[in-house]
């Protein structure tokens, strides 16, 4: 059986149903983002823990010229060290049927059964031993060219070319993201992963009995930093080109950022949501205790207690938190639900399993509590104290004054009805704030999130077309003279051609240090340039470097400080350096100089390990031919399909992503409009039947409301405008990862979008309300009091 | 049937006007086949119980409710057919209403609140010739909260003359004033009726009141059950109650 104030209450709800279905849609949304990027998050880091622990993920990575096998002896004796996988690791060019561009190669001895980075194979098998024609191809390079097993690739290795037959697809934990080297995005068509018999490829590379990469696993407990550095003296004899821990191994680096990237949505955008729902949850009550003031006062008449009458308005409270905790619980899983199958494709690890994460749902529903219980505690005070003889007489009436539209002679040259529209923001200035503000979040928080889609041009025009203006960027396997390319640079279709150096190098100041490109570039360069970050050029030093500003940012320095580069290749030379200007580079942490400086500091004669093409559209078929002859070619980029990756990779992840977020931002203005609008209608339902018993219609009726809603979103305008600057400017530093700053750039067309987007939420909300208007009850509303 | 005054043709004429609300047996009969006439330029009072309905057929009469059945036609004009929007544009231009509660708007101010409708309507007055009719011209920016009742009144009056009704409906004009304030509103109504020659009804539930009219309805439960004729009208001052 139902007690009276049960039934009420129930009433009550259902009468005042859609605005709070509002506030639960916008706390909804709020709890759903957090659910979904948290329960996605643990999913996949999740997965990708048990995928690295069933392929024995190792956890030490080393590049070095050459070592005997019997090195291993005292690398597996370092302290910390758990199992040493010595192997062969080869760069070189693939020549995929059916693909004009070749494809960079990377050629790996199989991993012995139980070694480290275990391959999973997806379909067919591993190499038979000893036949040298075989090899498994990663699955994700075959998937994107749409290679069948049974193909044969040919591959140019050290000058051999080997053709090697695709007997089976596998995954690796080593290239769950696979990109070449020095390539912003991974991009799985053009990066052939193979592995093939040790023998088979220590004969190709001169490399019998030998070994020129070693994976490691530590015991637990083991320090990574301290085995790192007994691993890199104890191989320092052999030439170590790079030791790397697992932070720095690249396909790891990149999920871990992609996951960063994550958290840091999970984390930001919900308490905007939160904030906005605490606002619509005071005002709704506030209302509501203003329209039930007599009942409040009759039922503290009748003897119940004010903390009984106090706790029946806070049902209402909780009702509205707990329905948006619970809608966007569930709404929250089933998107994780929902765009797990993309993640796992995105980030392609096996096994991803739709996950819940417990602690963000005992979060958000934590942070739901709060927030109504801010949002209900100035109404619920005064219901709770007001003194039922006080309740029961009618309130104070509205005092109106000559306003501050008055002062200003605004209101003179105005129609009745829209003085009635100014003097009522004038009377209630600190709700109309409230109610501009909400909006104000509603438009800063698709500013802040459309934003993205013009920081991604601006990384394209900038990265792409302006600080590289090369068509087509050959790698060299090991650096030579210029002179040396002659074949390369006079080939038919070439119209110019630059070359520059690259060596792999620690920068370092104080203590804080960063592994870094450093790219040697002739002054005068036109092919890579340096910029400043209004877009000017920056021309190369004959003495010192330029530092990217995101890793002088990171090393604490500024121009004119002194850097440590200590080179990580060849005879390693270590010199201190100045920094001569700071360039906006978009696109990972890059050093530049002046390649004479940085031959001379290798102590070696002019070299160049890059070459940076122009290259006419009829001769690129025919160079490509060229290249994938030249032995000493291990790369080919095109800049076109270096943008196209970028772009498809961005497609995938963040903007779908994206996508979820405006429709959120968009709930948020549909809950403050709608809210504001009924809130308006049902104090001034009395004014406005008033006027259709004046013969005003019911349109010149709901301008009185409408023309209010639009000022207060006019108003709304500039502070969503800023904010949502201040919220990209936040959002770009959060983005950026170390493979991409993202610039913080507005543009007039997401501001457009943006303001758009809650003009046409609170147009429909004005609607509704307006709809509403016409079902007034003309004579009914005149006879309630005053 | 009520009939209008002799010589002067009906402003308002109905016929078997009935009203229900709701249906079956939570069916409320507010009107119960009402036949009347009203005469162009007449002052007639409507006298009644609550709930005899008064307020349903003045409702009625006002285009702001309509019959269940029955006809009513305000001239040429077929109140019972009309569309929303005839309606509306005959509150605008033609009805006048004062109502107990003033329904003033709060955030406009004595001149603004009568500009209201001297915006919309054809042949407006001027808003403070209008409030002078009310004897208000010294309020003449005075917010609704800052006058008493029967300012507040008058301002309601003022607002409904200014557009030259040819129609002033009253519902129960005086009932939340004092005796004294009371008659200044009656002075204000009459004034209306007699310089203006609008039709004025009047609700109320002062029998002594209705000797300022011409004519006066009695209605029990629905209908009009008798009317009287005064052969020479009150003046409102000589009143007393």
């Amino acid at each position: 059986m139902l007690r009276i104030l049960d039934r009420k209450f129930l009433r009550d709800v259902w009468r005042l149903k859609s605005q709070y279905a509002a506030i639960s849609l916008v706390l909804a949304c709020g709890v759903a983002m957090t659910v979904m990027a948290f329960g996605a998050l643990s999913a996949l880091r999740e997965a990708r823990q048990a995928y690295y622990a069933e392929t024995r993920f190792a956890e030490i990575f080393v590049t070095l010229r050459r070592a005997p096998v019997r090195v291993t002896r005292p690398l597996a004796a370092i302290d910390g060290v758990a199992a040493v996988d010595p192997r062969i690791v080869e760069s070189g060019l693939v020549d995929v049927p059916g693909r004009v561009r070749p494809a960079s190669g990377r050629l790996i001895s199989l991993p012995r059964p139980n070694g480290l980075n275990r391959l999973q194979l997806t379909e067919g098998r591993l190499p038979e031993r000893q036949r040298g024609n075989e090899a498994v191809a990663l699955e994700s390079f075959l998937s994107a060219n749409d290679l069948k097993l049974g193909t044969t690739l040919s591959v140019l290795v050290r000058g051999r070319l080997l053709d090697l037959t695709i007997v089976g697809a596998a995954r690796s934990p080593e290239y769950v993201l696979a990109s070449t080297p020095g390539s912003l995005v991974p991009d799985s068509a053009s990066f052939a992963v193979l592995w093939l018999d040790g023998k088979v490829l220590a004969a190709a590379s001169d490399l019998k009995d030998s070994f020129n990469s070693v994976a490691l696993s530590l015991t637990s407990g083991a320090d990574p930093h301290q085995v790192l550095a007994d691993v890199r003296r104890e191989l320092a004899p052999y030439g170590v080109v790079d030791a790397i821990g697992r932070a720095d191994q690249p396909s790891h680096a990149y999920l871990e950022a992609e996951f960063t990237q994550l958290a840091t949505i999970g984390l930001m955008l919900p308490p905007i949501f939160l904030l906005v729902a605490g606002f619509l949850v005071q005002s709704v009550l506030s209302r509501q205790f203003e329209t039930e003031r007599t009942q409040i006062g009759l039922m503290k008449a009748f003897g119940f207690t004010a903390w009984e009458v106090g706790a029946h308005y806070a049902r209402h409270a909780a009702a509205t938190g707990g329905l948006g905790l619970v809608a966007g619980i569930a709404f929250g899983l089933w998107l994780a639900d929902a765009i797990m199958g993309l993640y796992a494709e995105f980030y392609r690890l096996p096994n991803v399993e739709f996950a819940i994460s417990w602690p963000a749902i005992g979060g958000a529903a934590l942070a739901v509590a709060v927030t109504v219980a801010i949002g209900v505690w100035r109404p619920l005070a005064r219901t709770i104290a007001i003194p039922p003889a006080v309740a029961m007489s009618p309130p104070a009436p509205a005092v109106y004054r000559r306003g501050i539209f008055d002062l200003f002679g605004l209101t003179g040259a105005l129609d009745a009805l829209s003085q009635i529209v100014l003097r009522t923001l004038a009377r209630w200035p600190l709700r109309a704030a409230m109610t501009s503000f909400g909006l104000s979040l509603a438009l800063a928080s698709l500013v802040s999130t459309v934003f993205i889609f013009d920081s991604l041009d601006l990384i394209i025009a900038r990265a792409f077309y302006e600080a590289n203006r090369w068509q087509m960027s050959v790698t060299l396997a090991e650096p030579v003279p210029m002179r040396a390319l002659t074949p390369i640079t006079g080939a038919p279709g070439v119209i110019a051609a630059e070359g520059s150096r690259n060596v792999a190098a620690e920068v370092s100041a104080g203590a804080r240090s960063k592994r870094v490109g450093l790219m040697g570039l002739k002054p005068g360069a036109r092919f890579v340039q340096a910029t400043y970050p209004d877009g000017t050029p920056i021309s190369i030093p004959r003495e010192g470097v330029i530092l990217s500003e995101g890793l002088a940012r990171r090393l604490g320095v500024g121009a004119g400080d002194d850097v440590r580069i200590a080179v990580l290749e060849r005879r390693r030379p270590v010199v201190m350096a100045k920094v001569v200007a700071l360039s906006e580079e978009m696109t990972g942490f890059t050093v530049m100089m002046s390649v004479d400086a940085l031959n001379r500091m290798m102590g070696e004669p002019p070299l160049v390990s890059t070459l940076n093409l122009l290259v006419a559209e009829d001769g690129r078929a025919g160079l490509y031919g060229l290249l994938k002859r030249t032995p000493l070619v291990v790369g080919v980029d095109n800049r076109d399909a270096v943008v196209k990756a970028f772009e498809d990779q961005l497609a995938k992840g963040l903007l779908t992503s994206m996508i979820f977020y405006i429709g959120f931002a968009a709930a948020i203005a549909f809950g403050v409009a709608y809210n504001t609008a009924r809130i308006a209608l049902s104090e001034r339902s009395r004014d406005l039947a008033g006027l259709r018993v004046l013969g005003f219609t019911a349109g010149e009726t709901a301008y009185v409301l409408l023309a209010e809603l639009g000022l207060l979103t006019l108003f709304s305008l500039p502070l969503g405008a800023f904010l949502g600057y201040w919220g990209a400017a936040y959002f770009a530093s959060a983005f950026s990862t170390e493979f991409y700053t993202m610039p913080l750039v507005v543009s007039a067309r997401t501001y457009g979008i943006s303001v758009a987007v809650v003009v046409a939420t609170v147009t429909l909300s004005a609607l509704v309300v307006a709809w509403r208007i016409r079902q007034l009850d003309l004579v009914g509303v005149l006879k309630t009091r005053e | 049937m009520a009939d209008a005054q002799g010589g002067k043709s009906p402003a308002f004429r109905a016929e078997g006007l009935a009203k229900v609300y709701g249906t079956g047996e939570a069916a409320v009969h507010a009107l119960r086949g009402v036949d009347l006439e009203i005469g162009t330029g007449e002052l007639v009072f409507i006298l009644g119980t609550s709930g005899s309905g008064k307020s349903t057929l003045v409702n009625i009469l006002g285009g702001l409710d309509r019959a269940s059945s029955g006809r009513v036609r305000f001239h040429d004009l077929d109140l019972t057919g009309a569309s929303d929007r005839a309606l509306t544009l005959y509150r605008r231009n033609s009805v006048g209403f004062i109502f107990q509660m003033y329904n003033l708007m709060p955030s406009l101010t004595a001149r603004e609140n009568v500009a209201l409708v001297t915006e919309i309507a054809a042949d407006a007055m001027k808003p403070e010739d209008a409030l002078a009719v009310v004897g208000l011209q010294e309020r003449l920016d005075h917010f609704p909260a800052q006058m008493s009742g029967g300012e507040q009144q008058r301002v309601a009056i003022a607002r409904a003359i200014a557009k030259r009704p040819e129609v002033l409906l009253c519902d129960e004009p005086t009932g939340a004033l004092d005796s004294q304030t009371g008659i200044r509103v009656l002075e204000a109504i009459e004034k209306v009726n007699v310089d203006l020659s609008t039709t004025v009804v009047v609700i109320s539930h002062n029998a002594e009141m209705a000797a300022i009219g011409d004519r006066t309805l009695f209605m029990t439960d629905g209908r009009i059950v008798n009317e009287t004729r005064n052969e020479t009208r009150r003046a409102p001052a000589s009143l007393a109650w």
